[in-house]
């Protein structure tokens, strides 16, 4: 029919009969965007739609995959791969795009209309230490010219031997020079180091693969992969089931100079304070020099292993969902003997810079399995998010390089 | 400098429960059905026949990080299913030993992450624990005694 062409784009959108296979909210549905890209971790979509996702390792000579639908169905018709590097964090900024390989910070120009970046490559940051543990590096832009990039604590609590029983942590704790917390640089210079130009704005942080800058509260946030194995080092102050909950997953407000306790502290939700970790001499209730360190906004349980969040500003989302948070769970492997839980991206309502009730499942169902004993039985593991100038919600996976767009209606 | 914030957190196992359907009379049990499996686990290693005694050894030490069914973590801790360093006694004695770290290769896949010595282990353990992994997820290889452990760690 010839109104058809005049019909608005989101009825050429047919989502998928089984969404994908995602489980959702009542009025929401999903179609798969792209199969088989990759490991496919944070994701970036422009204003005219195109996309923009990191690769764990590379593939087809790339680490970054570029998607483009050219028929207005939602399904990206061109793929391509670009760039030398690997890794996690990815971010478009002022006609830049920019990425995060495990040990690198750089950029490309984009070019208006096209897909694929300028090849002609800046280095934005470098002399970061290299880890082989927490090693990704996220990016977010504040709107006042900084870049916010989160360095790992190469350890699990700092103790004097990596992981290993028996073992006490380290006091202070000498990685926090270097690690365990989030970085500020300039957004626009270029080769910068770490050390001469970067400014540790908050420490205190094992390793948080989700931030985002909340632009509308001017805020970043982040959310914290917590510390593991209580049970292994400490039998008989924790529980295998204990273990398996504690310690939370902290939803972080982060502010400049902000210490959230990491290696001597741990939140705890089901107590809802921060106690002295076990490396230090706490028990599960001492909370000692915690008192001093700042809390988390939330605690969600233990190994989920929050690896994106996004503030929705977009309106297609019903108005609950407008400036809440959407955080992409990867999925646990540490609550074992316990079935492993997370594999779902969460929803948490917010209201001005702080959390209005509890958080609750969005879109389940990535796994493709009823009970997950051991990560490798998940089908599909949620690692990423970006909003789409539509409003759609899309989400990747880093087993198999699934992207799902997620729409209302 | 303490933020002002509001705990909104959930009783996990409640929320879980709810998830997956569970009733909460049944969720009220866990604790006891956990136990049971614990205390029969504990049985199992103290001499039944179903159970290698290495079992609880890799039940305590080693399942966290490679999983209950030995397919470790994709991108993190490689699987314990039939693989080169399985298959070189010698090479799989250092490993739980001494541990390993830096890039390797298992299966076609690289891992690039640290693997924490185990030599506060005794040499009857070591020995059960490789042997129980030489025998099981889907491996069939000859067990090591404690000699050959208490040689290695020479
Ligand atoms: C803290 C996690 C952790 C624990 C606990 C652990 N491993 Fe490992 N294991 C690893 C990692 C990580 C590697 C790979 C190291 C690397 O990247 O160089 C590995 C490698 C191995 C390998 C060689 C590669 C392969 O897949 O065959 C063997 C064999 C092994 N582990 C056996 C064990 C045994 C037996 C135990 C218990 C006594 C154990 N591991 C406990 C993390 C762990």
């Amino acid at each position: 029919m010839a109104c058809r062409t005049e019909a608005p784009r989101l009825n050429l959108l047919q989502a998928d009969a089984d969404n994908g296979g995602l489980s959702l909210p009542e009025g929401f549905s999903a179609l798969v965007v792209a199969d088989s890209l990759g490991n496919a971790r944070h994701i970036e979509v422009n204003e005219q739609g195109d996309i923009y996702i990191s690769l764990a390792r590379l593939k087809n000579d790339g680490g970054i995959v570029c998607l483009r639908d050219t028929t207005n169905d939602g399904r990206a018709d061109e793929i391509a791969y670009f760039g030398n590097h690997h890794g996690t964090g990815i971010a478009l900024h002022n006609d830049y795009l920019y990425f995060g390989s495990d040990t690198l910070i750089v950029r490309y120009p984009m070019i208006y209309g096209q897909l694929l970046p300028n090849e002609r490559e800046e280095v934005v940051v470098k002399g970061f230490p290299h880890n082989t543990q927490h090693a990704a590096k996220p990016i977010t832009f504040d709107e006042d010219g900084h870049l916010y990039v989160t360095i790992g604590a190469p350890s699990n609590a700092c103790m004097e031997q990596s992981r290993t029983k028996g073992s006490l942590g380290m006091d202070p704790c000498p990685l926090l020079e270097r690690h365990g917390g989030i970085w500020r640089f300039q957004a626009e210079a270029v080769n910068q180091d770490q050390v001469k130009d970067g400014e540790r704005y908050a420490t205190g942080i094992r390793h948080a693969v989700a931030i985002d800058w909340n632009k509308k509260e001017r805020t970043l946030y982040a959310v914290q992969h917590g510390r593991d194995q209580l049970n292994q080092f400490f039998p008989d102050l924790y529980s295998p089931q204990e273990s398996s909950e504690l310690p939370s997953e902290e939803f972080l407000l982060v502010e400049p100079g902000s210490d959230f306790g990491w290696p001597y502290c741990y939140y705890d939700h089901l107590q809802t304070k921060k106690v002295l970790g076990p490396e230090y001499g706490g028990d599960g209730e001492i909370v000692g020099r915690c008192s001093a360190k700042d809390d988390p906004i939330m605690g969600f349980p233990g190994h989920l292993a929050p690896n994106d969040v996004l503030f929705y500003t977009g309106d297609m989302f019903p108005e609950k969902y407008r400036n809440g948070a959407f955080i992409a769970f990867h999925g646990s492997w540490n609550r074992a003997p316990e079935p492993q839980q997370g594999y779902f991206v969460a929803f948490v309502p917010f209201e001005g810079k702080i959390p209005s009730g509890d958080w609750e499942v969005f879109a389940d169902g990535f796994s493709g399995q009823d009970e997950v004993k051991s990560p490798r039985d998940a089908n599909y593991r949620p690692c990423g998010l970006a909003q789409g100038p539509d409003g759609s919600l899309y989400v990747t996976d880093d087993v198999q390089g699934r992207v799902w767009r997620i729409m209302y209606q | 400098m303490k933020q002002t914030t509001i705990y909104l957190s959930l009783v996990a196992s409640l929320f879980f429960a709810a998830c997956s359907g569970n009733s909460s009379s049944e969720q009220e049990n866990k604790p006891i059905v956990s136990q049971k499996q614990m205390e029969a686990s504990e049985q199992a290693s103290a001499g039944s026949q179903v159970a290698h005694p290495g079992k609880a050894v890799y039940d305590k030490y080693c399942l966290v990080c490679h999983q209950a069914d030995g397919s470790g973590v994709p991108g993190m801790y490689p699987p314990l299913t039939p693989n080169e360093w399985i298959a070189d006694k010698d090479k799989m004695i250092h490993v739980a030993l001494n541990g390993q770290s830096g890039e390797i290769e298992v299966n076609g896949e690289t891992y690039n992450n640290l693997m924490p010595p185990h030599d506060y282990l005794s040499d009857q353990e070591l020995a059960d624990v490789i042997s129980y992994v030489r025998s099981n997820f889907g491996n069939d290889l000859e067990a090591v005694t404690k000699e050959e452990v208490a040689a290695a760690r020479k």
